[in-house]
């Protein structure tokens, strides 16, 4: 089994990802319990990570919703 | 079988008519991993499970950095906001883990740049390996194996 995606299996965003990332891709922490970093930009946010020695490989990434929007399929 | 809780997305605004007394929206989410040929992986913490979605789809910046080689441009496009972009495809393997069972599987995925709001585990490449049972009463997806799956489970 691998060891990091089990501890975050079925967990919630923290609610700080609510309150100051909306709309933005985040990485956390293997338990989802910390935001390491943010940015608008995926690609950016992994320079973030790779610059303050993190490995992508080992966080887990989001993207925190912006909006109210209703989910559906009407553009199929 | 694997389990997955549906997960909250708080309401920014009034609920809907439709649910009034809610105070968010329930999603039926699950954690991912995408592997590539050469090794690496990206962690997602949530992808929506889409029996809408003919495909499942990733962001396209991802691929590259994951060393996904992707295929010639087929044509294929993703309509998102009106608008169509490049879907572009690569082969990947997928893992999904409910804590207690572990799926793994070989799959061909899309790749956009469109600004979708999930990572999508649609029909081609996710669904289509499974029996998908979406409880909304006791807000919990249910993902068994069916006969054409091609990878392992542990």
């Amino acid at each position: 089994m691998n060891r990091l995606i089990a501890p975050n299996a079925g967990l919630a965003l923290p609610a700080e990802a609510f309150d100051k990332y909306r709309g933005q891709w985040i990485a956390l922490s293997p338990d989802a319990s910390r935001i390491l970093a943010s940015d608008d930009d995926l690609g950016r946010l992994e320079d973030k990570l790779i610059a303050a020695g993190e490995s992508p490989d080992q966080v887990l990434f989001d993207r925190v919703e912006d909006t109210d929007i209703s989910l559906g399929g009407g553009e199929l | 079988m694997l389990q997955f809780p549906y997960q909250p997305v708080p309401l920014l605004g009034p609920p809907p008519p439709s649910a009034p007394l809610s105070t968010a929206h329930e999603r039926p989410f699950v954690p991912v991993i995408l592997h590539s040929a050469t090794g690496h992986s990206r962690h997602f913490h949530r992808a929506l499970l889409d029996p809408g979605s003919d495909d499942t789809i990733f962001p396209l910046a991802m691929a590259s950095r994951m060393g996904v080689t992707l295929q010639p441009d087929s044509g294929h496009r993703l309509r998102w906001g009106g608008q169509p972009y490049p879907l572009r495809f690569g082969d990947v393997q997928l893992e999904i883990s409910d804590g207690v069972s572990t799926a793994r599987w070989p799959a061909v995925i899309g790749f956009s740049d469109a600004p979708l709001a999930y990572r999508l585990l649609g029909m081609r490449g996710c669904l289509q390996f499974f029996d998908a049972t979406f409880r909304r009463a006791d807000r919990l997806v249910e993902l068994t194996i069916n006969r054409t799956y091609p990878g392992i489970i542990s």
